[in-house]
């Protein structure tokens, strides 16, 4: 199911607020409502493609079980790690098979083909990516891993467990939530009255950004990376709509779960902090998907040795490892690899330089005009279909590659006055000094008023555009 | 705590710290901070409100459909999960019992042609229900689980008793007949599993049917649609509004901004196939691509495109010439357009209409003229045939344009009509019968999308290119038309009339340049039995 749909908005949602407070009203123990929350999550799951529940639900047990071994009284280290690695290779081998299998088989064959085997050796089962299958694996392999390194209590009840993993509002593209970050809120919850309206005001901020600016930019950035050679301007315009896009999609989407989770009584951390006003790629990674940037921190860099580390050269590459792996988490294919070593290289450019970036001298809004080009280089290779089409849109960008004869007949497409009206609304609000999150954190009158609107606009716009999933359903 | 918890628990604090300069960084990790100068009564009034907004469009929506008597639409799930399947069943199953027992009559072979049409009678709605599996889930005609179905009735229409009775066996064990309970139990479970319960294609029919229906958004769209059209100039996604109140169709731009991939030589394939296959029945294949509006009027369309890039946009002269290099015979309209509009006088003669796809009478006049020429270079064309004097009557017609009536604009804004000059082409003589079709006498058959529909099936009637055409060549022509269907449907409809190829010299295969990626049903291989 998806937040911003008919069948979510006015039915599963007044459905599941209304038993889950009546739960409460009643006074029902806290794991009979998380129950409530799990079936519910699962029915939410279920509606993408129900036999993916199954999956879920087996990753759930297995991960349970490890976590009840791992603490069990007298439990030896070496059982501890075994039911540690138990818990991680499933986790991982679910991740590997239904998100890697393809992109790896076809290279292998690709590679074949090459040495002169057949272009396809090895025949191809096609998969389908269960929808946000590293998110919830992730998640789940942050419960086992902090309960053995002793840093989180476990979990004793199953129908808890289940809910932490499953919890609809953040199930299929995040924030990314830790177990010990809401372990205690998964037995005990503060349903305010507060809590519930600006999880609302937020909710419907993120379904605005979702709605009213990201799909509009992205029917921009459709037909310009869609189009034969769009030419310079077209392609930079094209790439500032991606650029806002992926950020109004997924953070809208975040602000939605946020939002979604505060209806429930749950605080989940902001997984956004105005990443368009980075004065440089190290701030960037600071404020973007930072629920996914501190889980790559907690269990892999400085699992690795962090920054801790004797010797810089291990450092820089400590650093590459995880923007690598973080390229290859968002999608198989090369492209999502060289954007993480596209990042790479800044981050470790900027560590030479002291976590400065080679402009530092220069005026803030400077600043954050070249940190946000850099970022839009990278996003080309982010969109791209591969690293070909990446490498001509970068050609059209800088103006080494000729427009096609029809680019006028492109402009007609992505100019047009509605269009632009919500790019532009897009590119102000990235500046903003406060963003959602901030604007839901105090209650006003004129804060009631712009959430209500800005609600009913993206309701009633929603009825006239087509399905449009999230960007990051894909990850 | 473990080292690695300590070392992570330091890392945090020194990066929290070095973050103390960005406030709204170190607010992620703040809980329990919001606040509100408003009172309790009103946060009460506002989620209230909230509530009201989720549950009320429900509430009309069940209230609306129970009052139109067409069955509450959120209850169509959990009866299509439950009832239908088994309903389904048995009727298939009643259905089979009652044809073999009809069937097992005595005599009934001896009853002839009448028993044969009374059982295909029963055995076609049989075939229909087969393909419903519930409200939202109907099956392809060619799905293997419609196989047997389909092998039964044409079974029956062969009038094939063995197997006839062969394909009854068959069903009486299909997955969806119910013939008793316990043979059927576990057959319909699995069917139910698969066709319903865990069913993403179920889903996403529920779905989309519930979003359509939706009195909301039946009720909102045309208003935002027309907010938008008045601030913006907003067409919608099947619009763009051009310059001087011209309109264009966006999949038509789109097609010409987009690269020529690998999908568009498909079309060239189904091309080639197609000739070769009129060339095994003596039959010469002509096409005709007409070019898109923005292709020849590419500076009505945005300022930044001038005049002389006419023709030179998308790649229908591209395509001309490659099918040219594959023995196909064609039309250059591209040219000839380009060079036509140089005559344009004023918006009101142009080729095209403002706000339509479509040609008007010069570009039909034109098209016919050019295609008239290449006709006449066949080499049959000279030999003797039934010649017809046709004769012109000038009329004019009311036209709403197709662009705004696929925006949905005119749910709420009332556009003037087009007035649009025709010509209509009339027979010679003392009647003046208006132009008609002559698929016993004609040598050319017109295979043709919307641009052979427009003046000729439509209003004024007899005045679209087909009769102009006929003008020309003075003699009558045949034709098979099918609205956006010129890449596939037209073939394939061609393909259930044979007959109509008899006599015919030369398909005319007319269709629009955006066809080449966007025509309905793709182009598929079409084979001419």
């Amino acid at each position: 199911m998806v937040f911003s749909s008919h069948i979510f908005i006015f039915y599963f949602l007044p459905l599941v607020l209304g038993v889950y407070y009546l739960m409460h009203w009643r006074g029902v123990n806290i794991h009979w409502m998380n129950l409530f929350i799990s079936v519910t999550s699962y029915v939410f799951y279920g509606w993408f493609e129900p036999w993916f529940v199954i999956l879920m639900f087996g990753s759930t047990v297995v991960d349970y079980a490890a976590g009840r071994i791992i603490t069990a009284p007298g439990a030896t280290i070496r059982r501890r790690n075994i039911a540690l690695g138990v818990s991680m290779t499933s986790n991982l081998a679910l991740l590997g098979f239904f998100k890697y299998y393809m992109f790896f088989m076809g290279g292998l064959n690709h590679l074949l083909g090459l040495l002169g085997a057949g272009p396809h050796y090895y025949s191809i089962l096609a998969i389908t990516l269960p929808v946000g299958i590293s998110f919830y694996t992730f998640q789940s392999m942050s419960y086992t891993i902090d309960v053995w390194r002793g840093d989180a209590p476990p979990v004793r009840d199953l129908r808890t467990f289940t809910c932490f993993v499953a919890l609809f509002p953040q199930l299929v593209a995040g924030p990314i939530i830790r177990y010990n970050t809401v372990a205690n809120q998964l037995e005990r919850r503060h349903h305010t009255l507060l809590r519930f309206v600006s999880g609302i005001v937020l909710f419907s901020l993120g379904m605005g950004q979702k709605i009213l600016l990201a799909n509009s930019a992205g029917q921009i950035a459709d037909s310009v990376f869609a189009a034969d050679s769009p030419g310079m301007l077209l392609s930079w315009w094209g790439i500032l709509a991606y650029t806002m896009q992926i950020f109004f999609d997924f953070n809208g989407y975040s602000n939605m779960a946020v939002g979604l989770g505060r209806m429930l009584g749950f605080e989940f951390i902001r997984n956004f902090n105005a990443p368009y006003r980075s004065r440089s790629i190290t701030d960037f990674w600071k404020r973007w998907h930072m629920s996914l940037t501190t889980w790559f921190t907690d269990y892999l860099y400085i699992s690795i040795g962090g920054n801790r580390v004797k010797s810089k050269l291990r450092l820089y590459f400590n650093l590459f490892l995880v923007m690598f792996i973080s390229g290859l988490w968002h999608g198989a294919n090369l492209t999502f690899v060289a954007w993480g070593m596209f990042h790479a290289f800044f981050l470790i450019s900027e560590r030479l330089l002291d976590k400065k970036p080679f402009y530092e001298p220069l005026p803030l809004p400077i600043k954050i005009l070249l940190t946000n080009l850099i970022v839009m280089f990278a996003w080309v290779l982010f969109r791209s279909p591969d690293l070909g089409h990446a490498l001509e849109f970068w050609k059209s960008m800088v103006g080494a590659r000729e427009a096609m004869a029809a680019a006028p007949l492109l402009g007609s497409l992505v100019f047009e006055p509605y269009l632009v009206f919500c790019l532009i609304c897009a590119v102000v609000l990235t500046q903003l000094p406060w963003q959602a999150h901030d604007f839901a954190a105090k209650i006003t009158w004129p804060r009631l008023l712009v959430a209500t609107v800005v609600l009913v606009l993206s309701l009633v716009t929603m009825f006239t555009q087509a399905f449009n999933p999230f960007l990051y359903f894909q990850f | 705590m473990s080292e690695i918890g300590k070392q992570k628990m330091a890392w945090q604090k020194d990066e929290l710290a070095a973050m103390h300069h960005e406030p709204h960084v170190a607010a992620f990790v703040a809980h329990g901070r919001l606040h509100s100068p408003l009172g309790r009564w009103v946060l009460i009034g506002f989620v209230s409100a909230f509530f009201l907004l989720m549950v009320l469009p429900g509430v009309w929506q069940i209230w609306t459909e129970r009052k139109e008597s067409a069955g509450v639409q959120i209850l169509h799930l959990l009866r299509d999960m439950t009832i239908t399947p088994g309903e389904r069943a048995s009727e298939l199953g009643t259905g089979v019992d009652t044809l073999c027992a009809v069937m097992a009559r005595p005599g009934w072979k001896d009853s002839g042609e009448v028993a044969w049409d009374n059982a295909i009678q029963a055995m076609v709605p049989l075939w229909q229900r087969a393909k419903i599996v519930n409200r939202h889930v109907e099956l392809d005609s060619l799905d293997s689980r419609m196989q047997p179905w389909s092998n039964a009735r044409l079974a029956f229409e062969n009038h094939d008793i063995s197997k006839v009775q062969t394909a009854l066996g068959l069903l009486k064990n299909h997955p969806d007949v119910f013939s008793g309970f316990v043979p059927s139990a576990k057959r319909l479970l699995q069917s139910w599993v698969r066709e319903n319960l865990l069913s993403r294609q179920y889903l996403r029919a529920w779905e989309s049917g519930t979003e359509e229906s939706s009195q909301l958004a039946q009720w909102s769209r045309p208003l935002l649609q027309n907010a938008r059209y008045r601030l913006f100039n907003d067409l919608g996604s099947k619009g763009v509004a051009g310059e001087e109140g011209w309109t264009f169709y966006k999949p038509g731009i789109e097609y010409a901004v987009r690269p020529w991939g690998h999908p568009e030589d498909r079309p060239l394939q189904a091309i080639v196939e197609f000739k070769r296959q009129l060339k095994d029945r003596g039959i010469d294949l002509l096409v005709v691509v007409v070019p898109n509006k923005e292709t020849v009027y590419p500076e009505r369309l945005t300022p930044w495109a001038s005049a002389h890039l006419s023709g030179k946009v998308g790649y229908g002269a591209m395509a001309l010439d490659s099918l040219r290099q594959m023995g196909v015979s064609v039309v250059d309209l591209f040219s000839a357009f380009s060079q036509e509009r140089r005559l344009d006088q004023n918006i009101e003669d142009a080729i095209y209409l403002e706000d339509d796809t479509h040609w008007r009478l010069r570009g039909l006049k034109r098209a016919s003229l050019e295609v008239a020429q290449v006709v006449r270079k066949f080499a049959w064309y000279a030999e003797p045939h039934n010649s017809t004097s046709f004769v012109t009557k000038a009329c004019r017609v009311d036209r709403d344009g197709d662009v705004l009536t696929m925006s949905k604009l005119r749910a709420t804004i009332e556009f003037l009509p087009q007035t649009v000059k025709c010509e209509q082409i009339l027979v010679a003589g003392p009647d003046s019968i208006a132009y008609q079709d002559d698929f016993r006498q004609a040598r050319i058959l017109i295979l043709g999308d919307s641009f052979s529909r427009i003046y000729q099936t439509d209003a004024p009637r007899s005045a679209g290119w087909i009769s102009h055409l006929a003008a020309e060549l003075s003699e009558p022509l045949a034709s098979l038309v099918s609205d956006g269907g010129a890449s596939t449907l037209v073939r394939e409809k061609l393909a259930r009339k044979p007959g109509v190829l008899r006599g015919k010299r030369l398909v005319i295969w007319e269709f629009v340049e955006r066809d080449f990626r966007y025509g309905d049903s793709g182009w598929k291989h079409v084979k001419l039995d």
